[in-house]
Protein backbone atom coordinates (compact mmCIF):
# COMPACT_ATOMS: atom_id res chain seq x y z
CA UNK A 1 0.00 0.00 0.00
CA UNK A 2 1.78 3.33 -1.21
CA UNK A 3 1.97 5.38 2.16
CA UNK A 4 -0.50 7.89 1.39
CA UNK A 5 -3.24 5.83 0.84
CA UNK A 6 -3.07 4.89 4.15
CA UNK A 7 -4.38 7.94 6.40
CA UNK A 8 -7.84 9.84 5.92
CA UNK A 9 -9.64 11.85 4.69
CA UNK A 10 -9.19 11.52 1.11
CA UNK A 11 -10.57 13.41 -1.58
CA UNK A 12 -10.76 12.58 -5.59
CA UNK A 13 -8.55 15.09 -7.61
CA UNK A 14 -8.28 15.24 -10.87
CA UNK A 15 -4.92 15.18 -12.00
CA UNK A 16 -2.64 16.87 -14.92
CA UNK A 17 -3.25 13.59 -17.26
CA UNK A 18 -7.38 14.31 -16.67
CA UNK A 19 -8.16 10.79 -14.93
CA UNK A 20 -9.52 10.56 -11.32
CA UNK A 21 -7.21 9.25 -8.70
CA UNK A 22 -7.67 9.75 -4.68
CA UNK A 23 -5.53 11.60 -2.91
CA UNK A 24 -5.05 12.37 0.74
CA UNK A 25 -5.06 15.56 1.97
CA UNK A 26 -2.96 14.48 4.61
CA UNK A 27 -0.06 13.69 3.09
CA UNK A 28 2.92 12.06 3.94
CA UNK A 29 1.74 12.36 7.60
CA UNK A 30 3.53 8.70 8.24
CA UNK A 31 6.65 9.18 5.76
CA UNK A 32 9.57 8.68 7.84
CA UNK A 33 10.70 11.94 8.05
CA UNK A 34 7.56 12.80 9.68
CA UNK A 35 7.91 10.19 12.05
CA UNK A 36 11.44 11.40 13.58
CA UNK A 37 10.10 14.88 13.79
CA UNK A 38 7.34 13.69 16.06
CA UNK A 39 10.31 11.84 17.91
CA UNK A 40 12.22 15.37 18.28
CA UNK A 41 14.76 13.91 16.46
CA UNK A 42 14.92 17.19 14.39
CA UNK A 43 18.20 16.71 12.56
CA UNK A 44 17.35 12.89 11.28
CA UNK A 45 13.59 13.99 9.97
CA UNK A 46 15.60 16.73 8.37
CA UNK A 47 18.03 14.75 6.36
CA UNK A 48 15.19 12.68 5.89
CA UNK A 49 12.74 15.33 4.94
CA UNK A 50 15.57 16.88 2.22
CA UNK A 51 16.27 14.03 1.06
CA UNK A 52 12.95 13.12 -0.51
CA UNK A 53 11.23 16.44 -1.28
CA UNK A 54 15.19 17.99 -2.86
CA UNK A 55 13.84 17.74 -6.36
CA UNK A 56 10.12 18.80 -5.97
CA UNK A 57 11.86 22.19 -4.27
CA UNK A 58 14.51 22.56 -6.83
CA UNK A 59 11.58 22.03 -9.54
CA UNK A 60 9.58 24.74 -8.23
CA UNK A 61 12.28 27.11 -7.57
CA UNK A 62 13.11 26.41 -11.45
CA UNK A 63 9.69 27.46 -12.25
CA UNK A 64 10.46 31.03 -11.49
CA UNK A 65 14.31 31.28 -11.97
CA UNK A 66 16.75 29.74 -14.30
CA UNK A 67 19.88 31.55 -13.47
CA UNK A 68 22.39 28.99 -11.88
CA UNK A 69 23.25 31.19 -9.10
CA UNK A 70 20.01 32.17 -8.14
CA UNK A 71 18.45 28.69 -8.24
CA UNK A 72 21.24 27.41 -5.14
CA UNK A 73 20.95 30.61 -3.64
CA UNK A 74 16.93 30.80 -3.38
CA UNK A 75 17.20 27.03 -2.14
CA UNK A 76 19.97 27.90 0.31
CA UNK A 77 17.36 30.78 1.37
CA UNK A 78 14.21 28.14 1.27
CA UNK A 79 16.54 25.37 3.45
CA UNK A 80 16.84 28.33 5.84
CA UNK A 81 13.36 29.13 6.36
CA UNK A 82 12.03 25.38 6.46
CA UNK A 83 14.92 24.90 9.07
CA UNK A 84 14.31 27.35 11.62
CA UNK A 85 13.01 27.13 14.92
CA UNK A 86 13.21 23.25 14.62
CA UNK A 87 11.66 22.88 11.66
CA UNK A 88 8.59 25.25 12.77
CA UNK A 89 7.12 25.66 9.11
CA UNK A 90 6.83 21.93 8.80
CA UNK A 91 5.58 21.33 11.90
CA UNK A 92 3.07 24.05 11.47
CA UNK A 93 1.69 22.45 8.67
CA UNK A 94 1.13 18.78 11.21
CA UNK A 95 0.29 20.40 13.62
CA UNK A 96 -3.16 21.46 11.77
CA UNK A 97 -6.09 19.57 12.77
CA UNK A 98 -6.96 18.57 9.20
CA UNK A 99 -5.34 20.05 5.71
CA UNK A 100 -7.35 21.64 2.73
CA UNK A 101 -4.05 21.17 0.49
CA UNK A 102 -2.11 18.31 -0.11
CA UNK A 103 1.36 18.68 1.02
CA UNK A 104 3.46 18.97 -1.68
CA UNK A 105 0.54 21.31 -3.10
CA UNK A 106 1.18 23.79 0.39
CA UNK A 107 5.15 23.49 -0.69
CA UNK A 108 5.58 24.36 -4.03
CA UNK A 109 3.00 27.58 -2.64
CA UNK A 110 5.65 27.86 0.17
CA UNK A 111 8.96 27.85 -2.45
CA UNK A 112 7.17 30.18 -4.35
CA UNK A 113 6.65 33.01 -1.83
CA UNK A 114 10.09 32.29 -0.66
CA UNK A 115 11.23 32.41 -4.44
CA UNK A 116 9.30 36.02 -4.93
CA UNK A 117 10.25 37.21 -1.20
CA UNK A 118 14.04 36.67 -1.78
CA UNK A 119 14.20 38.02 -5.49
CA UNK A 120 12.38 40.78 -4.25
CA UNK A 121 15.28 41.30 -1.44
CA UNK A 122 17.45 40.77 -3.50
CA UNK A 123 16.25 43.02 -6.67
CA UNK A 124 15.32 45.72 -4.29
CA UNK A 125 16.23 49.06 -3.78
CA UNK A 126 19.75 48.03 -3.63
CA UNK A 127 20.12 47.48 -7.43
CA UNK A 128 18.51 47.36 -10.45
CA UNK A 129 18.55 43.96 -12.10
CA UNK A 130 20.92 43.72 -15.35
CA UNK A 131 18.09 43.95 -17.58
CA UNK A 132 16.73 47.29 -16.21
CA UNK A 133 19.98 48.62 -16.72
CA UNK A 134 19.99 48.53 -20.43
CA UNK A 135 16.74 49.87 -20.89
CA UNK A 136 16.14 53.63 -21.73
CA UNK A 137 15.69 56.13 -18.98
CA UNK A 138 12.16 56.27 -18.88
CA UNK A 139 11.77 52.79 -19.15
CA UNK A 140 14.21 52.24 -16.71
CA UNK A 141 11.88 54.46 -14.34
CA UNK A 142 9.05 53.21 -15.13
CA UNK A 143 10.41 49.50 -14.15
CA UNK A 144 11.51 51.39 -10.54
CA UNK A 145 8.49 52.58 -9.81
CA UNK A 146 6.38 48.95 -10.80
CA UNK A 147 8.68 46.60 -10.20
CA UNK A 148 10.98 48.28 -7.11
CA UNK A 149 8.81 50.34 -5.49
CA UNK A 150 5.61 47.81 -6.15
CA UNK A 151 3.95 51.05 -7.56
CA UNK A 152 0.63 50.52 -9.59
CA UNK A 153 0.15 51.83 -13.32
CA UNK A 154 -1.67 54.94 -11.79
CA UNK A 155 0.66 56.00 -9.32
CA UNK A 156 3.68 55.29 -11.39
CA UNK A 157 1.57 57.74 -13.85
CA UNK A 158 1.38 60.32 -11.51
CA UNK A 159 4.72 60.31 -10.03
CA UNK A 160 6.27 60.13 -13.24
CA UNK A 161 4.17 63.73 -14.04
CA UNK A 162 4.62 64.96 -10.80
CA UNK A 163 7.82 64.21 -9.70
CA UNK A 164 9.97 63.92 -13.07
CA UNK A 165 8.20 66.91 -14.95
CA UNK A 166 7.10 63.44 -17.24
CA UNK A 167 4.51 64.89 -20.34
CA UNK A 168 2.61 61.78 -21.43
CA UNK A 169 -0.70 61.20 -21.80
CA UNK A 170 -1.73 58.00 -20.04
CA UNK A 171 -1.80 56.16 -23.58
CA UNK A 172 1.56 56.75 -24.37
CA UNK A 173 2.36 55.91 -20.54
CA UNK A 174 0.67 52.69 -20.87
CA UNK A 175 2.40 52.25 -24.46
CA UNK A 176 5.70 52.85 -22.20
CA UNK A 177 4.63 50.42 -19.93
CA UNK A 178 3.82 47.95 -21.98
CA UNK A 179 7.35 48.06 -24.06
CA UNK A 180 9.21 47.73 -20.83
CA UNK A 181 7.31 44.97 -19.73
CA UNK A 182 7.99 43.04 -22.97
CA UNK A 183 11.43 43.93 -22.79
CA UNK A 184 12.19 42.56 -19.37
CA UNK A 185 9.73 39.65 -20.32
CA UNK A 186 11.83 38.53 -23.13
CA UNK A 187 14.78 38.08 -21.29
CA UNK A 188 15.67 34.30 -18.87
CA UNK A 189 13.87 36.54 -15.80
CA UNK A 190 10.57 36.86 -17.52
CA UNK A 191 8.29 34.77 -14.85
CA UNK A 192 9.79 35.85 -12.03
CA UNK A 193 9.74 39.32 -13.52
CA UNK A 194 6.22 38.73 -13.63
CA UNK A 195 5.64 37.90 -10.24
CA UNK A 196 7.29 41.05 -9.29
CA UNK A 197 5.36 43.00 -11.42
CA UNK A 198 2.07 41.90 -12.33
CA UNK A 199 0.10 41.57 -15.62
CA UNK A 200 1.22 44.05 -18.26
CA UNK A 201 -1.65 46.23 -19.78
CA UNK A 202 -2.58 45.83 -23.61
CA UNK A 203 -2.28 49.29 -24.09
CA UNK A 204 -3.54 49.52 -27.98
CA UNK A 205 -6.84 49.63 -26.48
CA UNK A 206 -6.74 52.51 -24.65
CA UNK A 207 -8.71 55.20 -27.30
CA UNK A 208 -9.75 57.67 -24.98
CA UNK A 209 -6.71 59.26 -23.91
CA UNK A 210 -8.40 62.59 -22.29
CA UNK A 211 -10.02 60.45 -19.79
CA UNK A 212 -8.29 59.92 -17.03
CA UNK A 213 -6.85 56.95 -15.46
CA UNK A 214 -8.86 57.11 -12.36
CA UNK A 215 -11.58 57.64 -13.87
CA UNK A 216 -11.36 54.34 -15.80
CA UNK A 217 -10.43 52.39 -12.72
CA UNK A 218 -13.14 53.19 -10.73
CA UNK A 219 -15.64 52.82 -13.45
CA UNK A 220 -14.43 49.46 -14.04
CA UNK A 221 -14.47 49.01 -10.06
CA UNK A 222 -18.03 49.89 -9.83
CA UNK A 223 -18.66 47.38 -12.58
CA UNK A 224 -16.31 44.56 -11.27
CA UNK A 225 -18.33 45.66 -8.37
CA UNK A 226 -22.11 44.56 -9.21
CA UNK A 227 -20.51 40.67 -9.60
CA UNK A 228 -20.22 38.30 -6.71
CA UNK A 229 -16.70 37.40 -5.55
CA UNK A 230 -16.71 33.75 -7.70
CA UNK A 231 -17.47 36.11 -10.81
CA UNK A 232 -15.40 38.32 -10.21
CA UNK A 233 -12.54 35.75 -9.50
CA UNK A 234 -13.33 33.90 -12.47
CA UNK A 235 -13.31 37.27 -14.59
CA UNK A 236 -10.21 38.27 -13.24
CA UNK A 237 -8.45 34.53 -13.41
CA UNK A 238 -9.41 33.82 -16.91
CA UNK A 239 -9.08 37.57 -18.69
CA UNK A 240 -6.18 38.94 -16.50
CA UNK A 241 -4.47 36.24 -15.35
CA UNK A 242 -5.01 34.22 -18.51
CA UNK A 243 -5.55 30.73 -16.54
CA UNK A 244 -7.10 27.96 -18.54
CA UNK A 245 -11.05 27.19 -17.85
CA UNK A 246 -11.25 24.21 -15.89
CA UNK A 247 -8.11 25.25 -13.72
CA UNK A 248 -10.58 28.76 -12.91
CA UNK A 249 -13.11 26.82 -12.65
CA UNK A 250 -10.99 24.58 -9.28
CA UNK A 251 -10.72 27.70 -7.73
CA UNK A 252 -14.12 29.12 -7.57
CA UNK A 253 -15.53 25.56 -7.30
CA UNK A 254 -17.79 25.22 -10.30
CA UNK A 255 -17.95 22.06 -12.25
CA UNK A 256 -16.06 22.68 -15.83
CA UNK A 257 -14.53 24.58 -17.87
CA UNK A 258 -18.46 25.21 -19.84
CA UNK A 259 -19.40 26.68 -16.37
CA UNK A 260 -16.41 29.03 -16.65
CA UNK A 261 -17.19 30.43 -19.85
CA UNK A 262 -21.05 30.43 -19.34
CA UNK A 263 -20.43 32.84 -15.70
CA UNK A 264 -17.70 34.90 -17.21
CA UNK A 265 -19.42 36.13 -20.68
CA UNK A 266 -22.70 36.78 -18.07
CA UNK A 267 -20.44 38.32 -15.91
CA UNK A 268 -18.99 40.55 -19.10
CA UNK A 269 -22.33 41.55 -20.26
CA UNK A 270 -23.55 42.30 -16.34
CA UNK A 271 -20.25 44.62 -16.86
CA UNK A 272 -20.95 46.08 -19.96
CA UNK A 273 -24.69 46.97 -19.79
CA UNK A 274 -23.55 48.82 -16.34
CA UNK A 275 -21.00 50.68 -17.95
CA UNK A 276 -22.61 51.55 -21.28
CA UNK A 277 -24.45 53.85 -18.63
CA UNK A 278 -21.42 55.81 -17.66
CA UNK A 279 -19.48 58.25 -19.60
CA UNK A 280 -16.03 56.59 -19.24
CA UNK A 281 -12.59 55.36 -20.42
CA UNK A 282 -14.58 51.68 -19.97
CA UNK A 283 -17.46 52.82 -22.21
CA UNK A 284 -16.75 52.67 -26.10
CA UNK A 285 -14.65 49.07 -25.90
CA UNK A 286 -16.06 47.11 -23.48
CA UNK A 287 -19.59 48.22 -25.38
CA UNK A 288 -18.65 46.31 -27.88
CA UNK A 289 -17.46 42.77 -26.12
CA UNK B 1 -14.17 40.48 -34.20
CA UNK B 2 -13.06 37.14 -32.85
CA UNK B 3 -14.33 36.40 -28.85
CA UNK B 4 -9.99 35.91 -28.47
CA UNK B 5 -9.86 39.53 -29.66
CA UNK B 6 -12.07 40.90 -28.06
CA UNK B 7 -10.77 39.30 -24.78
CA UNK B 8 -7.88 40.51 -25.15
CA UNK B 9 -9.21 44.00 -25.72
CA UNK B 10 -10.75 43.86 -22.53
CA UNK B 11 -7.45 43.08 -20.59
CA UNK B 12 -6.68 46.64 -21.77
CA UNK B 13 -9.11 47.82 -19.29
CA UNK B 14 -7.66 45.98 -15.94
CA UNK B 15 -4.40 46.79 -14.39
CA UNK B 16 -4.44 50.39 -14.71
CA UNK B 17 -5.23 51.22 -10.87
CA UNK B 18 -4.39 47.91 -8.75
CA UNK B 19 -1.81 48.55 -5.93
CA UNK B 20 -0.89 45.23 -4.84
CA UNK B 21 -0.20 45.79 -0.98
CA UNK B 22 -0.02 42.47 1.43
CA UNK B 23 -2.75 43.36 3.86
CA UNK B 24 -3.49 41.69 7.54
CA UNK B 25 -6.43 39.51 5.75
CA UNK B 26 -3.92 37.78 2.95
CA UNK B 27 -4.62 34.60 2.30
CA UNK B 28 -1.73 32.33 4.43
CA UNK B 29 -0.14 29.55 2.09
CA UNK B 30 -2.34 27.20 2.96
CA UNK B 31 -5.34 28.73 1.67
CA UNK B 32 -3.21 29.74 -1.67
CA UNK B 33 -2.37 26.22 -2.38
CA UNK B 34 -6.11 24.78 -1.78
CA UNK B 35 -7.79 27.38 -3.72
CA UNK B 36 -5.12 26.91 -6.50
CA UNK B 37 -5.71 23.05 -6.53
CA UNK B 38 -9.15 23.36 -6.02
CA UNK B 39 -9.55 21.27 -2.63
CA UNK B 40 -10.97 24.05 0.03
CA UNK B 41 -13.96 23.14 1.46
CA UNK B 42 -17.37 25.28 0.16
CA UNK B 43 -17.81 27.53 3.30
CA UNK B 44 -13.74 28.52 3.37
CA UNK B 45 -13.74 29.11 -0.06
CA UNK B 46 -16.49 31.48 -0.56
CA UNK B 47 -14.86 33.58 2.12
CA UNK B 48 -11.53 33.62 -0.10
CA UNK B 49 -13.01 34.43 -2.13
CA UNK B 50 -14.09 37.65 -1.09
CA UNK B 51 -10.66 38.65 0.17
CA UNK B 52 -9.16 37.42 -3.44
CA UNK B 53 -11.86 39.17 -5.67
CA UNK B 54 -10.38 42.72 -4.16
CA UNK B 55 -6.93 41.61 -3.61
CA UNK B 56 -4.32 41.52 -6.54
CA UNK B 57 -1.80 40.02 -4.43
CA UNK B 58 -3.70 36.85 -3.73
CA UNK B 59 -5.20 36.32 -6.95
CA UNK B 60 -1.28 36.48 -8.91
CA UNK B 61 -0.29 33.87 -5.64
CA UNK B 62 -3.62 31.58 -6.58
CA UNK B 63 -2.68 31.87 -10.66
CA UNK B 64 1.13 31.79 -10.01
CA UNK B 65 0.53 28.07 -8.40
CA UNK B 66 -2.48 27.02 -10.42
CA UNK B 67 -0.11 27.40 -13.20
CA UNK B 68 2.97 26.12 -11.58
CA UNK B 69 1.37 22.43 -10.56
CA UNK B 70 0.19 21.67 -14.36
CA UNK B 71 4.50 22.27 -15.08
CA UNK B 72 6.19 19.15 -16.17
CA UNK B 73 8.75 19.06 -13.98
CA UNK B 74 7.04 20.14 -10.85
CA UNK B 75 4.03 17.81 -11.92
CA UNK B 76 6.59 14.80 -12.50
CA UNK B 77 8.13 15.30 -8.84
CA UNK B 78 4.72 15.74 -7.10
CA UNK B 79 4.02 12.09 -8.75
CA UNK B 80 7.31 10.45 -7.35
CA UNK B 81 7.07 12.22 -3.45
CA UNK B 82 3.27 11.36 -3.77
CA UNK B 83 4.41 7.42 -4.59
CA UNK B 84 2.37 7.65 -8.03
CA UNK B 85 5.62 7.20 -10.24
CA UNK B 86 8.90 5.70 -9.74
CA UNK B 87 11.69 7.41 -9.93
Amino acid sequence: MLPHARSVPTVALSNVQGYIQPHSLEGPALDPWVAELRRGRVDAAWDLFLDQYRRLIFAAIRHYAQDYDDVMDVFAQVCESLRETELKRLCTYFERPSHSARFSTWLVTLVRHLTVDWFRHRDGRRRLSTVAAELPPLRRRIFEFLFIDKRSHVESYELLKSSDGCDLTFGQFLAEVSATYRAVASGRRGRILRELGGPAPHVEDVEDEQVSAGEGRDELEGALACLSPEERVAVELYVVEEMPADAVAKVVGWPNAKAVYNHVYRALAVMRARLSTLDGVGRPTLGRI
Amino acid sequence: MSDFDRLDRLRGYFHTGETAIAKPDCLGELEVAALAEGTLDAELRSRALVHVATCALCRRAVASVAEALVDGPITHEIEIVEGRRRR
